[in-house]
């Protein structure tokens, strides 16, 4: 049975969320837009998980706009607030929408890094800034290494310019507040938070226009038009109910990755930890051995029954070394041997000693086939 | 047993897994990232090995298979071992043969490399060709059975060490069976079009992407002469010729011309007619033999000297890496940079690179 150390690519579908969406299928669910009676059960199931996720980010349910994921709803944000030519600062660590959208945008960006530890520092969000700067970009918590950001600190920094806030990683792992951030808009995911992969969501604060990808009919009050995923928002709404309990999971994944950093540097020579040791995601573990491609290592984990991901899931596979590694000042040659694990819910202590157990010899013997 | 196989997303390397999987063993397909992909690939043109179509095929065969399916990516060793010293050989007037260059370089070493990190105990290909144990500890490689697939031509450099630990499947059979055998076990690509041409020329104008990597150093123009000495036009770089080539040469003449000659230093193509093409032998170096040794005195062997060639017997006096070579007939367009390979029946002995053919006129200058 394979053991799955791989959160924040997606999380296992939690078992209510599951129960939410057969029950669902069983069922003709409607179409949200028609009059009759399954259209409006339809219409109100997706209005109260609106609600719900509004209450969830501080925010207003009107304010909200459900989308097919987080990479749809960066687009449709970034498209709305940004023209060709326009100046936006953002974080080095952003995940690769936010690059991708800016570029195809004609985006003029402007970097901030941060120090060794992928630390950021509002102050260097301050100086990027110009009387031009249209938008400001900044991940509440990094993908790969973990690090959260001082985003408040950065909404005060660069005021009056607004900041746009990717909380992918952050739904469900960090109590957080739109309004007392300061923030104008921020992306979220179901499938990171235990809901089905295919939805997201905008929060964008009101009195901005949003202008539409998808254009059509007036689903969204016209910011995306097409029928609604009912099944994606009944199951991302049946995610936003356990949220609580995810976060007060965090001591005990805190404790286990612990001892997981413990393990790896008693059991292995040349081990390194990436990213911010105390500001940083309680389930999110980022780190390299020396010498050991992290693809090779990735692909002997997996078939000894042990799911990671080298990079961030987008990139492995894609072959490229992490941008997010090489922006802490890796070479090329360190951020190929990048791994990530990180925990979940469903993590036990067993998972983790086991991955202990067998990630010694897997290495033993890639060091030595490397010398042949 | 454990075992990866390298597979390109082809219906040979795909039956060579199904068949592993058949045997009983524990079977992990691996495909090798060689090169990036192109803006007509990604909007859905036929590429040829290695596009985007490529990997998802071996990815959905591995699927079909149920076994693991990784990605490994050689694009840095690929391009500096095998692109780009093909350039070079274009540029310095010679015939390259990449995948001979891809062989020595990329698949063996280092996929068996990654063969023992991952615990396997062998590497499996779809080649058309096999390796059989024979006496004294000493493995040998054999042709194919598919007399019109039989790729041993390309497998000359491969060691000892490495013939140990490497399976060809598809050796004694024939591309028909392969493809039944495809049908049958169910595989989605089983009638997918063979491809023929290098893999990261998919439309077989090489002119262009030694134009495009070689940038600068593009040749320039220079003459073509006749064999005679007459001057007959002019070309537009010595990398647009190969040795035997009759077509683009942009001149009127009554007779047939081909290439005869390339002058790197000059930039002088020369032509003439076919019999000058002809040539009685040749001199290779960066010899390999397979056995590890050179034959000790001078025999007679099958040779190849390219891979579409049928063979010719020849008069052979090897000494280490370098090898003396006497046909029995003459020979047309033995091209600088192509590979010479020497069997004894369906066995192959070893082979080198061509460093010069020996012309009727040299001969006879010598004798």
């Amino acid at each position: 049975m394979a053991i799955y150390l791989d959160y924040n690519a997606t999380a296992p579908m939690s078992r209510p969320v599951s129960e939410a969406l057969r029950s669902l299928l069983m069922e003709n669910h409607g179409n949200p837009s028609s009059v009759h009676q399954a259209g409006r059960k339809a219409r109100a199931r997706i209005e109260s998980v609106r609600r719900q996720l509004a209450k969830e980010l501080g925010g207003q349910a009107n304010e909200i706009t459900f989308t097919s994921g987080a990479t749809e709803a960066t687009t449709l944000l970034l498209s709305s607030l940004v023209e060709p030519g326009d100046h936006v600062v953002c974080s080095a660590f952003e995940h690769p929408a936010i690059h991708g959208a800016l570029t195809a945008l004609g985006a003029n960006i402007t970097y901030v890094r941060g120090d060794i530890q992928g630390r950021l520092n509002p102050a260097d969000f301050q100086v990027a800034v110009g009387d031009d700067t249209v938008l400001v970009v900044a991940m509440m918590a990094q993908n790969e290494i973990g690090n959260i950001f001082p985003i408040k600190e950065i909404v005060q920094a660069v005021k009056p310019v607004p900041v746009f806030c990717d909380a992918v990683q952050a739904l469900g792992r960090i109590q957080f507040d739109v309004d007392s951030l300061g923030v104008k808009a921020v992306s979220v995911s179901g499938h990171k938070i235990g809901g089905p992969t295919g939805v997201g969501a905008l929060w964008l604060k009101s009195g901005t226009t949003v202008k539409p990808m998808i254009h059509g009919g007036p689903q969204e009050r016209g910011r995306r038009a097409g029928t609604e995923n009912v099944l994606g928002i009944v199951g991302f709404g049946a995610a936003l109910e356990q949220l609580e309990a995810r976060r007060s999971d965090r001591a005990r994944q805190l404790a286990l990755k612990e001892s997981l950093i413990s393990g790896l540097r008693k059991a292995i020579g040349g081990v390194h930890i990436h990213g911010d040791p105390e500001k940083c995601l309680a389930n999110t573990l980022s780190f390299r051995i020396e010498g050991v491609s992290g693809e090779l290592l990735l692909q002997a984990l997996d078939l000894a029954g042990f799911q990671i991901s080298s990079g961030s899931a987008c990139s492995s596979g894609g072959l490229e070394p992490s941008e997010t590694l090489l922006a802490l000042g890796l070479t090329r040659e360190q951020a190929r041997a990048g791994l990530r694990v990180s925990l979940g819910m469903e993590t036990t202590k067993n998972d983790v000693d086991d991955f202990l157990t067998t990630l010694p010899g897997l290495v033993a013997r890639i060091r030595d086939s490397s010398k042949s | 047993m454990r075992v990866v196989v390298a597979m390109s997303g082809g219906v040979d390397s795909s039956v060579a897994a199904a068949l592993m999987v058949e045997q009983g063993h524990e079977v992990i397909g691996l495909t090798m990232k060689l090169r990036d992909t192109t803006p007509e690939e990604k909007s859905g043109a036929k590429g040829s090995c290695c596009s985007p179509d490529d990997l998802m095929d071996a990815r959905f065969v591995c699927d079909t298979l149920g076994i693991p399916h990784y990605i490994v990516d050689y694009r840095d060793v690929f391009r500096t071992m095998v692109i780009e010293p093909f350039v070079q050989s274009y540029l310095t007037g010679q015939t390259p043969n990449p995948c001979v260059a891809c062989n020595d370089h990329v698949k063996f070493a280092p996929l068996l490399s990654h063969a023992k990190a991952l615990d396997a105990d062998l590497l499996v290909t779809g080649h058309y060709a096999r390796i059989v144990e024979g006496q004294n500890g000493l493995w040998e490689l054999r042709k194919g059975l598919d007399a019109t697939k039989d790729q041993s031509y390309f497998l000359f450099g491969i060691e000892q060490s490495a013939l140990k630990k490497t399976r060809f499947p598809l050796g004694d059979m024939d591309k028909n069976a392969v493809r039944s055998k495809g049908k049958e076990v169910g595989l989605p690509n089983w009638d997918k079009a063979d491809s023929e041409d290098i893999c990261f020329v998919p439309d077989g104008n090489y002119r262009k992407i030694v134009e495009k990597i070689a940038g600068d150093s593009v040749p320039p123009s220079g003459q073509v002469r006749h064999k005679d000495g007459r001057t007959l036009g002019e070309h537009e770089g010595i990398h647009r010729f190969t040795i035997g080539q009759r077509r683009g040469l942009g001149i009127a003449s009554p007779e047939r011309l081909y290439v005869v000659d390339i002058d790197p230093t000059d930039h002088v193509v020369t032509v003439g007619g076919r019999q000058d093409l002809d040539a009685i032998g040749l001199r290779a170096e960066r010899c390999r033999w397979i056995s590890g040794q050179a034959p000790s005195d001078a025999t007679r062997f099958d040779t190849k000297v390219r891979y579409r060639h049928g063979g010719v017997p020849a008069h052979v006096i090897a000494h280490e890496d370098r090898a003396i070579v006497s046909f029995d007939s003459p020979q047309s367009a033995i091209a600088k940079g192509q590979a010479v390979v020497f069997y004894e029946a369906d066995k192959v002995v070893g082979g080198g690179w061509i460093e010069k053919a020996t012309t009727v006129q040299a001969a006879e200058a010598r004798a």
